[in-house]
Protein backbone atom coordinates (compact mmCIF):
# COMPACT_ATOMS: atom_id res chain seq x y z
CA UNK A 1 0.00 0.00 0.00
CA UNK A 2 1.65 3.31 -0.77
CA UNK A 3 1.45 6.60 0.93
CA UNK A 4 -1.95 7.90 -1.16
CA UNK A 5 -3.59 4.59 -0.63
CA UNK A 6 -3.04 4.28 3.30
CA UNK A 7 -3.95 7.69 4.12
CA UNK A 8 -7.24 7.14 2.41
CA UNK A 9 -7.97 3.75 4.03
CA UNK A 10 -8.35 5.95 7.02
CA UNK A 11 -9.99 8.95 5.45
CA UNK A 12 -13.31 8.16 7.41
CA UNK A 13 -11.31 7.84 10.84
CA UNK A 14 -9.22 11.43 10.12
CA UNK A 15 -12.54 12.99 9.19
CA UNK A 16 -14.47 12.37 11.87
CA UNK A 17 -11.73 13.67 14.34
CA UNK A 18 -11.41 17.12 12.06
CA UNK A 19 -15.40 18.05 12.27
CA UNK A 20 -18.10 17.54 14.90
CA UNK A 21 -20.73 16.27 12.70
CA UNK A 22 -21.59 12.26 13.37
CA UNK A 23 -22.74 12.03 9.91
CA UNK A 24 -23.74 8.35 9.94
CA UNK A 25 -26.35 9.71 12.75
CA UNK A 26 -27.91 11.16 9.92
CA UNK A 27 -28.09 7.63 7.71
CA UNK A 28 -31.58 6.40 6.99
CA UNK A 29 -30.38 3.75 4.03
CA UNK A 30 -27.40 2.79 1.66
CA UNK A 31 -29.23 5.43 -0.36
CA UNK A 32 -30.40 8.78 1.91
CA UNK A 33 -29.64 10.59 4.59
CA UNK A 34 -31.72 13.43 6.45
CA UNK A 35 -30.73 16.20 5.20
CA UNK A 36 -33.29 18.25 7.34
CA UNK A 37 -32.09 17.21 10.15
CA UNK A 38 -28.52 17.68 9.33
CA UNK A 39 -28.98 21.31 8.70
CA UNK A 40 -31.90 21.75 11.46
CA UNK A 41 -28.76 20.26 14.13
CA UNK A 42 -25.89 22.54 13.55
CA UNK A 43 -27.14 24.56 15.95
CA UNK A 44 -26.97 28.04 13.83
CA UNK A 45 -30.22 29.87 13.10
CA UNK A 46 -30.03 32.81 11.18
CA UNK A 47 -30.22 35.25 13.94
CA UNK A 48 -27.22 33.60 15.37
CA UNK A 49 -25.39 33.74 11.95
CA UNK A 50 -26.10 37.07 11.45
CA UNK A 51 -25.11 37.84 14.67
CA UNK A 52 -21.46 35.88 14.67
CA UNK A 53 -21.06 37.33 10.70
CA UNK A 54 -21.74 41.00 12.06
CA UNK A 55 -18.87 40.58 14.81
CA UNK A 56 -16.42 39.38 12.04
CA UNK A 57 -17.16 42.12 9.76
CA UNK A 58 -19.55 40.00 7.07
CA UNK A 59 -22.62 40.28 5.92
CA UNK A 60 -25.35 43.66 5.36
CA UNK A 61 -23.32 44.30 1.92
CA UNK A 62 -25.08 47.35 -0.54
CA UNK A 63 -27.46 45.78 -2.83
CA UNK A 64 -27.21 48.03 -5.40
CA UNK A 65 -29.90 48.39 -8.79
CA UNK A 66 -27.33 48.65 -12.06
CA UNK A 67 -29.42 51.80 -13.31
CA UNK A 68 -27.28 51.74 -16.47
CA UNK A 69 -27.04 48.33 -17.45
CA UNK A 70 -30.61 48.41 -17.18
CA UNK A 71 -31.03 51.11 -19.38
CA UNK A 72 -28.88 48.86 -21.95
CA UNK A 73 -30.89 46.07 -21.27
CA UNK A 74 -34.25 47.69 -22.42
CA UNK A 75 -32.71 49.38 -25.59
CA UNK A 76 -31.70 45.72 -26.92
CA UNK A 77 -34.79 44.64 -25.66
CA UNK A 78 -38.39 44.40 -27.28
CA UNK A 79 -40.51 47.62 -26.21
CA UNK A 80 -41.94 46.53 -22.78
CA UNK A 81 -39.64 44.03 -22.06
CA UNK A 82 -36.19 44.20 -19.72
CA UNK A 83 -36.47 43.08 -16.12
CA UNK A 84 -34.23 45.34 -13.88
CA UNK A 85 -31.07 43.79 -12.35
CA UNK A 86 -29.81 44.31 -8.62
CA UNK A 87 -26.57 43.08 -7.86
CA UNK A 88 -25.39 42.46 -4.51
CA UNK A 89 -22.04 43.73 -3.91
CA UNK A 90 -20.29 40.48 -2.04
CA UNK A 91 -17.07 42.19 -2.53
CA UNK A 92 -17.36 44.25 0.20
CA UNK A 93 -17.44 41.32 2.72
CA UNK A 94 -14.03 41.13 4.68
CA UNK A 95 -11.51 39.08 2.31
CA UNK A 96 -13.79 39.96 -0.71
CA UNK A 97 -16.44 37.80 -1.31
CA UNK A 98 -19.19 36.13 -0.39
CA UNK A 99 -17.23 33.19 0.77
CA UNK A 100 -16.55 34.71 3.96
CA UNK A 101 -20.31 34.25 5.11
CA UNK A 102 -19.53 30.58 5.01
CA UNK A 103 -15.69 30.86 6.18
CA UNK A 104 -17.40 33.35 9.20
CA UNK A 105 -19.22 30.09 11.08
CA UNK A 106 -17.12 27.18 10.12
CA UNK A 107 -14.09 28.94 11.70
CA UNK A 108 -16.29 30.30 14.75
CA UNK A 109 -17.60 27.09 15.38
CA UNK A 110 -13.91 25.51 15.12
CA UNK A 111 -12.94 28.45 17.72
CA UNK A 112 -15.90 27.30 20.12
CA UNK A 113 -14.83 23.97 19.90
CA UNK A 114 -11.12 24.27 20.69
CA UNK A 115 -9.17 23.32 17.72
CA UNK A 116 -5.85 24.96 17.66
CA UNK A 117 -6.73 25.83 13.70
CA UNK A 118 -8.30 25.20 10.37
CA UNK A 119 -7.82 23.74 6.90
CA UNK A 120 -9.65 24.14 4.07
CA UNK A 121 -8.90 22.40 0.58
CA UNK A 122 -10.08 25.28 -2.03
CA UNK A 123 -8.05 27.12 -5.27
CA UNK A 124 -10.80 29.84 -4.72
CA UNK A 125 -11.89 32.74 -2.74
CA UNK A 126 -12.80 30.52 0.12
CA UNK A 127 -9.07 30.23 1.31
CA UNK A 128 -8.83 34.21 1.54
CA UNK A 129 -11.85 33.91 3.39
CA UNK A 130 -10.84 31.35 5.92
CA UNK A 131 -7.54 32.88 6.39
CA UNK A 132 -9.41 35.84 6.91
CA UNK A 133 -11.51 34.84 9.47
CA UNK A 134 -8.72 32.80 11.40
CA UNK A 135 -6.53 35.61 11.88
CA UNK A 136 -9.74 37.38 13.24
CA UNK A 137 -10.38 34.71 15.77
CA UNK A 138 -6.84 34.22 16.31
CA UNK A 139 -6.48 30.43 14.86
CA UNK A 140 -3.93 29.22 12.51
CA UNK A 141 -4.63 28.09 9.43
CA UNK A 142 -3.75 26.04 6.15
CA UNK A 143 -5.44 26.19 3.07
CA UNK A 144 -4.33 23.54 -0.17
CA UNK A 145 -4.51 24.84 -3.20
CA UNK A 146 -4.50 23.00 -6.92
CA UNK A 147 -2.14 26.13 -8.22
CA UNK A 148 0.37 24.97 -10.74
CA UNK A 149 0.84 22.72 -13.64
CA UNK A 150 3.95 20.12 -14.30
CA UNK A 151 6.05 22.83 -16.12
CA UNK A 152 5.50 25.00 -13.01
CA UNK A 153 3.17 27.44 -14.67
CA UNK A 154 1.04 29.36 -11.95
CA UNK A 155 -2.47 29.82 -12.67
CA UNK A 156 -2.67 33.89 -11.67
CA UNK A 157 -5.65 33.78 -10.16
CA UNK A 158 -4.94 31.09 -7.39
CA UNK A 159 -1.62 32.17 -7.14
CA UNK A 160 -3.87 36.14 -6.16
CA UNK A 161 -5.58 33.75 -3.67
CA UNK A 162 -2.36 32.49 -2.43
CA UNK A 163 -0.87 36.27 -1.94
CA UNK A 164 -4.60 37.45 -0.04
CA UNK A 165 -3.77 34.00 1.90
CA UNK A 166 -0.49 34.62 3.29
CA UNK A 167 -1.23 38.60 3.45
CA UNK A 168 -3.97 37.03 6.30
CA UNK A 169 -0.82 34.88 8.12
CA UNK A 170 -1.81 31.77 6.68
CA UNK A 171 0.34 28.95 5.26
CA UNK A 172 -0.58 27.71 1.89
CA UNK A 173 0.01 24.28 0.47
CA UNK A 174 0.13 24.16 -3.20
CA UNK A 175 -0.55 21.23 -4.81
CA UNK A 176 0.67 20.48 -8.97
CA UNK A 177 -2.98 18.71 -10.77
CA UNK A 178 -4.64 16.23 -9.89
CA UNK A 179 -7.23 15.00 -7.64
CA UNK A 180 -4.69 13.86 -5.11
CA UNK A 181 -4.87 17.57 -3.17
CA UNK A 182 -7.75 15.61 -1.41
CA UNK A 183 -4.65 12.86 0.04
CA UNK A 184 -2.52 15.98 0.82
CA UNK A 185 -5.60 17.46 2.47
CA UNK A 186 -6.45 14.01 4.77
CA UNK A 187 -2.80 13.94 5.70
CA UNK A 188 -2.75 17.93 6.81
CA UNK A 189 -5.60 17.24 8.63
CA UNK A 190 -4.21 14.05 10.45
CA UNK A 191 -1.18 15.92 10.79
CA UNK A 192 -2.13 18.96 12.57
CA UNK A 193 -5.56 17.62 14.04
CA UNK A 194 -6.92 21.07 13.08
CA UNK A 195 -10.51 21.22 12.40
CA UNK A 196 -12.43 20.72 8.56
CA UNK A 197 -13.31 24.00 7.47
CA UNK A 198 -15.10 22.26 4.88
CA UNK A 199 -16.56 24.07 2.01
CA UNK A 200 -19.72 21.55 1.90
CA UNK A 201 -20.25 21.31 5.75
CA UNK A 202 -23.44 22.08 7.58
CA UNK A 203 -21.84 25.17 9.07
CA UNK A 204 -20.58 26.88 5.92
CA UNK A 205 -24.15 26.36 4.51
CA UNK A 206 -25.75 27.56 7.29
CA UNK A 207 -23.73 30.97 7.43
CA UNK A 208 -24.78 31.62 3.37
CA UNK A 209 -28.43 31.21 4.04
CA UNK A 210 -28.07 35.18 5.17
CA UNK A 211 -26.94 36.38 1.64
CA UNK A 212 -30.19 34.46 0.53
CA UNK A 213 -32.16 36.34 3.11
CA UNK A 214 -30.62 39.36 2.53
CA UNK A 215 -31.10 39.24 -1.51
CA UNK A 216 -34.80 39.03 -0.58
CA UNK A 217 -34.89 41.83 2.21
CA UNK A 218 -33.30 44.53 0.41
CA UNK A 219 -34.86 43.93 -2.80
CA UNK A 220 -38.51 44.02 -0.59
CA UNK A 221 -37.21 47.72 1.30
CA UNK A 222 -35.94 48.96 -1.58
CA UNK A 223 -38.73 48.18 -4.21
CA UNK A 224 -41.61 46.68 -1.73
CA UNK A 225 -41.55 43.72 -3.88
CA UNK A 226 -40.06 40.56 -4.18
CA UNK A 227 -37.65 39.52 -6.34
CA UNK A 228 -38.95 37.81 -9.68
CA UNK A 229 -35.48 35.67 -9.95
CA UNK A 230 -32.31 35.38 -8.22
CA UNK A 231 -29.56 34.48 -10.28
CA UNK A 232 -26.34 32.31 -8.46
CA UNK A 233 -23.35 31.81 -10.07
CA UNK A 234 -23.08 27.57 -9.52
CA UNK A 235 -20.22 25.33 -8.91
CA UNK A 236 -20.17 22.88 -5.92
CA UNK A 237 -23.11 23.43 -5.11
CA UNK A 238 -22.84 25.13 -1.81
CA UNK A 239 -23.78 29.08 -2.94
CA UNK A 240 -26.85 27.55 -4.75
CA UNK A 241 -28.16 25.65 -1.82
CA UNK A 242 -27.83 28.12 0.47
CA UNK A 243 -29.05 31.06 -1.41
CA UNK A 244 -32.22 29.28 -1.89
CA UNK A 245 -32.80 28.17 1.81
CA UNK A 246 -32.63 31.42 2.99
CA UNK A 247 -34.62 33.66 0.28
CA UNK A 248 -36.75 30.43 1.05
CA UNK A 249 -37.21 31.39 4.83
CA UNK A 250 -38.30 34.58 4.18
CA UNK A 251 -41.17 33.57 2.27
CA UNK A 252 -40.35 34.31 -1.13
CA UNK A 253 -40.44 31.62 -3.40
CA UNK A 254 -39.03 33.39 -7.04
CA UNK A 255 -36.98 30.71 -8.93
CA UNK A 256 -33.61 30.37 -7.94
CA UNK A 257 -31.41 30.08 -10.99
CA UNK A 258 -27.60 28.32 -11.71
CA UNK A 259 -25.59 30.40 -13.58
CA UNK A 260 -22.07 28.64 -14.72
CA UNK A 261 -19.18 29.35 -17.90
CA UNK A 262 -18.86 26.77 -20.41
CA UNK A 263 -16.11 25.15 -20.02
CA UNK A 264 -16.99 21.90 -21.84
CA UNK A 265 -14.38 20.22 -23.30
CA UNK A 266 -11.40 20.96 -20.57
CA UNK A 267 -10.90 17.83 -18.52
CA UNK A 268 -10.79 18.91 -15.18
CA UNK A 269 -8.03 16.85 -13.64
CA UNK A 270 -5.63 17.26 -16.85
CA UNK A 271 -2.20 18.41 -16.74
CA UNK A 272 -2.48 20.34 -20.14
CA UNK A 273 -5.86 21.90 -19.46
CA UNK A 274 -5.60 23.07 -16.51
CA UNK A 275 -4.07 26.35 -17.56
CA UNK A 276 -6.17 26.44 -20.50
CA UNK A 277 -9.09 27.77 -18.91
CA UNK A 278 -9.31 31.52 -17.93
CA UNK A 279 -12.37 30.99 -15.01
CA UNK A 280 -11.10 28.98 -12.17
CA UNK A 281 -14.58 28.92 -10.44
CA UNK A 282 -18.10 29.31 -11.31
CA UNK A 283 -17.73 27.26 -14.10
CA UNK A 284 -19.60 23.83 -16.11
CA UNK A 285 -16.33 21.10 -15.08
CA UNK A 286 -17.41 21.76 -11.32
CA UNK A 287 -21.44 22.48 -11.63
CA UNK A 288 -22.21 19.49 -13.37
CA UNK A 289 -20.11 16.69 -11.23
CA UNK A 290 -21.45 18.61 -7.81
CA UNK A 291 -24.83 18.92 -9.02
CA UNK A 292 -25.03 15.35 -10.35
CA UNK A 293 -23.31 14.00 -7.58
CA UNK A 294 -22.93 16.11 -4.12
CA UNK A 295 -21.45 13.83 -2.21
CA UNK A 296 -18.32 14.12 -4.22
CA UNK A 297 -16.75 16.11 -1.40
CA UNK A 298 -14.50 16.35 2.00
CA UNK A 299 -17.49 15.43 4.04
CA UNK A 300 -19.80 12.30 4.32
CA UNK A 301 -22.88 14.18 3.64
CA UNK A 302 -22.51 17.53 2.06
CA UNK A 303 -24.72 19.77 2.86
CA UNK A 304 -24.43 21.56 -0.99
CA UNK A 305 -27.20 20.07 -2.72
CA UNK A 306 -27.79 22.32 -6.18
CA UNK A 307 -30.16 20.03 -7.72
CA UNK A 308 -32.97 20.10 -5.08
CA UNK A 309 -33.09 24.01 -5.22
CA UNK A 310 -32.37 24.86 -8.86
CA UNK A 311 -35.55 25.88 -11.10
CA UNK A 312 -33.50 26.14 -13.82
CA UNK A 313 -29.76 26.52 -15.14
CA UNK A 314 -28.23 28.22 -18.04
CA UNK A 315 -24.44 28.47 -19.21
CA UNK A 316 -22.48 31.34 -20.41
CA UNK A 317 -19.30 31.40 -22.14
CA UNK A 318 -15.77 32.76 -21.05
CA UNK A 319 -16.12 35.65 -23.69
CA UNK A 320 -19.51 36.53 -22.66
CA UNK A 321 -18.24 36.80 -18.62
CA UNK A 322 -15.48 38.99 -19.66
CA UNK A 323 -17.56 41.37 -21.47
CA UNK A 324 -20.18 41.73 -19.00
CA UNK A 325 -17.22 42.71 -16.44
CA UNK A 326 -15.93 45.45 -18.73
CA UNK A 327 -19.66 46.70 -18.84
CA UNK A 328 -19.89 46.71 -15.09
CA UNK A 329 -16.73 48.86 -14.82
CA UNK A 330 -17.88 51.42 -18.04
CA UNK A 331 -21.48 51.86 -17.27
CA UNK A 332 -21.44 51.23 -13.71
CA UNK A 333 -18.13 52.25 -11.77
CA UNK A 334 -17.89 48.67 -10.52
CA UNK A 335 -14.37 46.70 -11.15
CA UNK A 336 -15.54 43.43 -10.07
CA UNK A 337 -14.70 39.94 -10.52
CA UNK A 338 -14.39 38.27 -13.33
CA UNK A 339 -15.90 34.82 -12.04
CA UNK A 340 -18.48 36.26 -9.90
CA UNK A 341 -19.67 38.47 -13.03
CA UNK A 342 -21.40 34.64 -14.24
CA UNK A 343 -24.78 35.28 -12.94
CA UNK A 344 -24.26 38.81 -14.11
CA UNK A 345 -23.88 38.00 -18.22
CA UNK A 346 -27.26 34.84 -17.20
CA UNK A 347 -29.07 37.65 -15.97
CA UNK A 348 -28.44 40.12 -18.62
CA UNK A 349 -29.02 38.07 -21.06
CA UNK A 350 -32.43 36.21 -19.37
CA UNK A 351 -33.90 39.87 -18.31
CA UNK A 352 -33.96 40.62 -22.24
CA UNK A 353 -37.37 38.36 -22.04
CA UNK A 354 -39.11 39.48 -18.76
CA UNK A 355 -41.25 42.42 -18.81
CA UNK A 356 -40.35 46.38 -17.42
CA UNK A 357 -41.61 45.41 -13.58
CA UNK A 358 -39.84 42.21 -13.50
CA UNK A 359 -37.20 42.17 -10.64
CA UNK A 360 -33.76 40.24 -10.87
CA UNK A 361 -31.05 39.72 -8.32
CA UNK A 362 -27.56 38.93 -9.13
CA UNK A 363 -26.87 37.64 -6.19
CA UNK A 364 -22.63 38.07 -5.57
CA UNK A 365 -19.90 40.42 -6.92
CA UNK A 366 -15.70 39.34 -5.93
CA UNK A 367 -13.15 41.46 -5.36
CA UNK A 368 -10.56 42.12 -8.73
CA UNK A 369 -6.81 42.34 -8.28
CA UNK A 370 -3.50 41.47 -10.25
CA UNK A 371 -3.83 37.80 -11.26
CA UNK A 372 -7.76 37.44 -10.97
CA UNK A 373 -8.42 40.57 -13.34
CA UNK A 374 -9.97 40.02 -16.98
CA UNK A 375 -6.51 41.48 -18.68
CA UNK A 376 -4.57 39.14 -16.50
CA UNK A 377 -6.32 36.50 -17.30
CA UNK A 378 -6.63 37.93 -21.22
CA UNK A 379 -2.90 38.31 -21.77
CA UNK A 380 -2.49 34.54 -20.10
CA UNK A 381 -4.41 33.13 -22.27
CA UNK A 382 -3.18 34.81 -25.33
CA UNK A 383 0.27 33.49 -24.19
CA UNK A 384 -1.17 30.10 -24.27
CA UNK A 385 -2.28 30.47 -28.08
CA UNK A 386 -5.70 30.75 -26.71
CA UNK A 387 -7.37 33.38 -29.60
CA UNK A 388 -9.29 36.22 -28.65
CA UNK A 389 -11.26 37.28 -30.92
CA UNK A 390 -14.74 39.95 -31.55
CA UNK A 391 -17.54 37.21 -32.89
CA UNK A 392 -20.83 35.86 -31.71
CA UNK A 393 -19.94 33.46 -28.33
CA UNK A 394 -21.92 30.30 -29.75
CA UNK A 395 -18.83 29.66 -31.30
CA UNK A 396 -16.30 29.92 -28.63
CA UNK A 397 -14.58 26.38 -27.96
CA UNK A 398 -12.87 26.84 -24.26
CA UNK A 399 -9.29 25.95 -24.26
CA UNK A 400 -9.14 27.26 -28.18
CA UNK A 401 -10.86 30.89 -28.59
CA UNK A 402 -12.36 33.45 -26.26
CA UNK A 403 -15.12 35.03 -28.23
CA UNK A 404 -15.80 38.45 -27.57
CA UNK A 405 -19.49 39.50 -28.35
CA UNK A 406 -19.39 42.38 -30.85
CA UNK A 407 -22.62 43.52 -29.75
CA UNK A 408 -24.33 42.68 -26.08
CA UNK A 409 -27.52 41.42 -27.82
CA UNK A 410 -25.35 38.17 -28.73
CA UNK A 411 -24.58 37.15 -24.85
CA UNK A 412 -27.20 33.95 -24.98
CA UNK A 413 -28.16 32.43 -21.67
CA UNK A 414 -28.04 28.90 -22.63
CA UNK A 415 -30.46 26.40 -20.77
CA UNK A 416 -29.46 23.10 -19.22
CA UNK A 417 -31.68 20.24 -19.86
CA UNK A 418 -32.86 19.59 -15.83
CA UNK A 419 -33.54 16.18 -16.12
CA UNK A 420 -30.85 14.99 -18.18
CA UNK A 421 -28.97 16.24 -14.79
CA UNK A 422 -31.16 14.53 -13.34
CA UNK A 423 -31.13 11.68 -14.82
CA UNK A 424 -27.40 11.63 -14.35
CA UNK A 425 -27.76 11.83 -10.84
CA UNK A 426 -29.45 8.90 -10.28
CA UNK A 427 -26.99 6.94 -12.83
CA UNK A 428 -24.71 7.88 -10.49
CA UNK A 429 -27.03 6.49 -7.43
CA UNK A 430 -27.28 3.02 -9.50
CA UNK A 431 -23.72 3.01 -9.96
CA UNK A 432 -22.52 3.51 -6.09
CA UNK A 433 -25.66 1.22 -5.20
CA UNK A 434 -25.93 -1.84 -7.65
CA UNK A 435 -27.30 -4.01 -5.79
CA UNK A 436 -29.72 -2.24 -3.56
CA UNK A 437 -33.56 -2.50 -3.91
CA UNK A 438 -34.90 0.80 -3.56
CA UNK A 439 -37.37 1.23 -0.72
CA UNK A 440 -40.02 3.65 -1.23
CA UNK A 441 -38.24 5.92 1.15
CA UNK A 442 -35.34 5.76 -1.08
CA UNK A 443 -37.68 6.54 -3.88
CA UNK A 444 -38.94 10.04 -2.00
CA UNK A 445 -35.66 10.94 -1.02
CA UNK A 446 -34.35 10.96 -4.51
CA UNK A 447 -37.02 12.48 -5.58
CA UNK A 448 -36.19 15.40 -3.02
CA UNK A 449 -32.69 15.45 -4.38
CA UNK A 450 -33.50 15.55 -7.72
CA UNK A 451 -36.14 18.44 -7.17
CA UNK A 452 -39.23 16.06 -8.79
CA UNK A 453 -41.78 14.25 -8.77
CA UNK A 454 -41.77 10.85 -7.12
CA UNK A 455 -43.52 9.04 -10.60
CA UNK A 456 -41.03 10.77 -12.61
CA UNK A 457 -38.10 9.53 -10.37
CA UNK A 458 -39.60 6.14 -10.35
CA UNK A 459 -40.02 6.32 -14.24
CA UNK A 460 -36.58 7.37 -14.80
CA UNK A 461 -34.85 4.70 -12.59
CA UNK A 462 -37.30 1.80 -14.02
CA UNK A 463 -35.91 3.57 -17.50
CA UNK A 464 -32.06 3.45 -16.39
CA UNK A 465 -32.12 0.24 -14.58
CA UNK A 466 -33.96 -1.89 -17.43
CA UNK A 467 -36.16 -4.68 -16.25
CA UNK A 468 -33.72 -5.97 -13.66
CA UNK A 469 -34.96 -3.60 -10.88
CA UNK A 470 -38.17 -3.51 -8.53
CA UNK A 471 -38.74 -1.26 -5.48
CA UNK A 472 -39.55 -3.18 -2.42
CA UNK B 1 22.59 31.42 -4.65
CA UNK B 2 22.43 30.07 -1.30
CA UNK B 3 19.56 30.81 1.73
CA UNK B 4 20.58 31.50 5.35
CA UNK B 5 18.81 30.47 8.87
CA UNK B 6 16.00 32.04 9.16
CA UNK B 7 15.22 33.33 5.26
CA UNK B 8 11.36 33.48 4.00
CA UNK B 9 12.11 30.36 1.34
CA UNK B 10 9.75 27.88 -1.18
CA UNK B 11 10.98 24.62 -1.25
CA UNK B 12 9.00 21.73 -3.75
CA UNK B 13 8.45 18.05 -2.02
CA UNK B 14 7.76 14.91 -4.56
CA UNK B 15 4.11 14.12 -2.75
CA UNK B 16 3.31 11.20 -5.37
CA UNK B 17 5.59 9.38 -7.92
CA UNK B 18 3.96 8.97 -11.34
CA UNK B 19 3.23 5.42 -10.69
CA UNK B 20 1.24 6.25 -7.06
CA UNK B 21 -0.87 8.58 -8.56
CA UNK B 22 -4.87 7.70 -9.03
CA UNK B 23 -5.45 4.93 -11.80
CA UNK B 24 -8.78 7.48 -13.46
CA UNK B 25 -6.19 10.58 -14.66
CA UNK B 26 -6.20 11.32 -18.26
CA UNK B 27 -2.65 10.13 -19.55
CA UNK B 28 -1.22 13.23 -19.29
CA UNK B 29 -1.43 14.15 -15.72
CA UNK B 30 -0.87 10.41 -14.40
CA UNK B 31 2.68 10.54 -16.41
CA UNK B 32 3.42 13.15 -14.01
CA UNK B 33 4.95 13.37 -10.35
CA UNK B 34 2.33 14.85 -8.01
CA UNK B 35 4.28 17.78 -6.19
CA UNK B 36 3.64 19.83 -3.40
CA UNK B 37 5.26 23.26 -2.51
CA UNK B 38 5.32 25.44 0.98
CA UNK B 39 7.11 28.59 2.28
CA UNK B 40 8.31 28.82 5.54
CA UNK B 41 11.59 30.16 7.42
CA UNK B 42 14.68 27.90 6.58
CA UNK B 43 16.17 25.54 9.51
CA UNK B 44 19.67 25.15 8.27
CA UNK B 45 22.42 26.97 8.48
CA UNK B 46 22.44 27.24 5.06
CA UNK B 47 21.55 25.98 1.61
CA UNK B 48 22.01 26.11 -2.36
CA UNK B 49 18.88 26.47 -4.69
CA UNK B 50 18.05 22.63 -5.63
CA UNK B 51 19.39 21.29 -2.53
CA UNK B 52 17.21 19.90 0.36
CA UNK B 53 16.12 22.03 3.24
CA UNK B 54 13.96 21.76 5.75
CA UNK B 55 11.86 24.84 6.82
CA UNK B 56 9.68 25.82 9.86
CA UNK B 57 5.56 26.80 7.83
CA UNK B 58 3.60 29.49 9.31
CA UNK B 59 1.44 26.92 11.45
CA UNK B 60 5.28 25.66 13.01
CA UNK B 61 5.12 22.26 10.67
CA UNK B 62 8.72 21.13 10.16
CA UNK B 63 9.08 20.14 6.85
CA UNK B 64 11.52 18.65 3.95
CA UNK B 65 11.94 19.64 0.60
CA UNK B 66 14.24 20.95 -2.25
CA UNK B 67 14.92 24.50 -1.97
CA UNK B 68 13.37 26.64 -4.96
CA UNK B 69 13.63 30.10 -4.08
CA UNK B 70 13.90 32.80 -1.53
CA UNK B 71 12.45 35.32 -0.31
CA UNK B 72 10.02 34.72 -2.37
CA UNK B 73 7.72 37.47 -3.64
CA UNK B 74 4.55 37.92 -5.26
CA UNK B 75 5.04 39.18 -9.19
CA UNK B 76 1.61 38.46 -10.66
CA UNK B 77 -0.09 41.60 -12.42
CA UNK B 78 -2.73 43.16 -14.27
CA UNK B 79 -1.25 41.31 -17.27
CA UNK B 80 -0.57 43.10 -20.64
CA UNK B 81 -2.56 45.69 -22.37
CA UNK B 82 -5.21 44.43 -24.06
CA UNK B 83 -6.40 46.13 -27.46
CA UNK B 84 -9.43 43.37 -27.87
CA UNK B 85 -11.49 44.78 -25.28
CA UNK B 86 -11.18 48.00 -26.69
CA UNK B 87 -14.03 47.80 -28.96
CA UNK B 88 -16.26 47.54 -25.42
CA UNK B 89 -16.59 50.50 -24.31
CA UNK B 90 -17.21 52.98 -27.77
CA UNK B 91 -19.85 50.36 -28.75
CA UNK B 92 -21.49 49.45 -25.58
CA UNK B 93 -21.84 53.48 -25.10
CA UNK B 94 -23.19 54.40 -28.21
CA UNK B 95 -26.39 51.99 -27.84
CA UNK B 96 -26.40 53.27 -24.24
CA UNK B 97 -26.58 57.15 -25.82
CA UNK B 98 -28.56 56.26 -28.62
CA UNK B 99 -32.41 55.94 -29.15
CA UNK B 100 -34.66 53.46 -27.81
CA UNK B 101 -34.88 49.45 -28.88
CA UNK B 102 -31.95 50.00 -31.31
Amino acid sequence: MNKAQSILSRKNEILKKAIDVDFLKYRLSDIAFDYTRLMEDTGYPIDLAQKVQRSLGVGSTPMLELTNINTLIRKISRPGLGARLFLKDEACNLSGSFKARRAAISVYHAKKLGYPGVIAATSGNYGAAVAAMCAKLNLKCIIVQESFDSQGIYQPEILEKARAIEAYGAEVVQCSVGPELFVVFLDLLDQTGYFNASLYSPYGIAGLQTLGIECVEDIRRLTGKDPDAIVVTHAGGGNLTATAQGAKKTGCCCPIIAASVDLHGLHMASDTDFNRKSFTTGHTGFGFPFAMNPDRSDVTYSAARALRYMDSYYTVKQGEVFYMTEVLAKLEGMERGPAGNTSLAVAFSLAQSMREDQIVVVQETEYTGAGKHMNAQLSFAKKRGIKVITGDPIQEVAGENIILPSHPGLIQARPVDLDQLRYSYLRNQLKMHPDTLFSQDDILYLSQECNTSITWTETAIRQLKGDGHETK
Amino acid sequence: MLAHHGNWVLIEQLYLTADQRQSHLPEETKQKDFMLRVKGFLLDEECAIGSVCTIRTKTGRIIEGKLLDIFVAFDHSFGDYVQETEYIEPSVKAIFDGGLNE
